[in-house]
């Protein structure tokens, strides 16, 4: 259960991020294509907030716990995997919310765009906050390390 | 800190009273020093048994259904089961990383960011370890964070 709880916990932190950058995104895309006047529809939130959800879903491609075998290879191939996955979810649905016109090509070409500014960002966020989270938790263990004055044992 | 220590009465049973505002790392050790007593880890090399401070050891591993105590050069079989010595071993100090493996805190050097939410742990004898993701809030906790 607990495990469980932890996993849900992972699978929001990345909705969250894929959200905010889908939204960044989905801006210059609009701007770009349909025009800086344009104005969107709830209906276009909705629909940005359940691609996200699904997106986000395809996390479950990688383990929660040390699978026997994870590699950087295994790491690698399950994130080209991913990043199927979310070309796969996003043009399929983009296609059928009339995101874009399958025949314009330049449309096509700026959903690429956009999934793939989406990928970068996100895996880049996660690098950077886990970074930081090293950075945090070398400062303890330094701060662990160092010979306390008074120390009992 | 002031250490007092008193006469018993006759009949009277010997009694360790700690008096803190919180229990610090430091009473934790000192409380776990006076639960464990003198008690030395039992490990297996070469056919010899040899006793030797837990706090000589890097991690503990389990490979093959055996488990093994990685020194910072010496490997030494040990008897007990993963999960009884993460009970035995101090709390404070030691930790379950991975399914297999648990890690002296204070031999780690530094941690990086491995792939997929798991940390890489660079210990003091130059070897690498991974932190599986599932045990890296338990680190974080560890470590009060």
């Amino acid at each position: 259960m607990e495990k469980l709880i932890e996993y849900t916990k992972i699978v929001l932190k990345f909705y969250t991020k894929i959200t905010t950058a889908v939204f960044f995104c989905a801006m210059i895309y609009i701007m770009i294509f349909w025009g800086t006047d344009y104005e969107i529809e709830i209906i276009w939130v909705g629909q940005i907030l359940f691609v996200s959800a699904l997106c986000a879903l395809g996390i479950v491609i990688h383990p929660c716990d040390d699978e026997e075998g994870y590699s950087k290879k295994s790491f690698f191939l399950r994130q080209l995997l991913y990043y199927l996955y979310v070309n796969a979810v996003v043009m399929t649905c983009g296609y059928l919310f009339h995101w874009y016109y399958a025949e314009n090509w330049k449309m096509v070409l700026g959903m690429e765009a956009v999934i793939l500014a989406v990928f970068v960002i996100v895996t880049l966020t996660t690098y950077l906050i886990e970074y930081k989270e090293a950075q945090k938790m070398n400062k303890k263990l330094r701060e662990r390390s160092k010979p306390k004055t008074g120390s009992l044992i | 800190m002031k250490i007092t220590i008193l006469d018993l009465k006759p009949g009277e049973e010997e009694e360790l009273i700690i008096k803190c505002s919180e229990i610090s790392d430091d009473i934790k050790r000192l409380l776990n020093c006076f639960k464990r007593g003198n008690r030395k880890l039992s490990v297996y090399k070469d056919g010899c048994i040899h006793l030797i401070e837990h706090q000589e050891i890097y991690y503990f591993e389990t490979v093959e259904q055996k488990v093994f105590a990685y020194g910072e050069e010496a490997v030494y079989e040990i008897k007990s089961k993963l999960y009884e010595l993460e009970e035995d071993l101090p709390e404070q100090d030691f930790l379950r990383v991975t399914k297999s493996m648990i890690l002296n805190l204070n031999k780690i050097e530094s941690l990086a960011p491995a792939l997929g939410g798991r940390f890489e742990a660079l210990l003091k004898n130059g070897e690498k370890i991974i932190i599986s993701r599932q045990y890296v809030v338990s680190l974080k906790r560890k470590l009060g964070l």
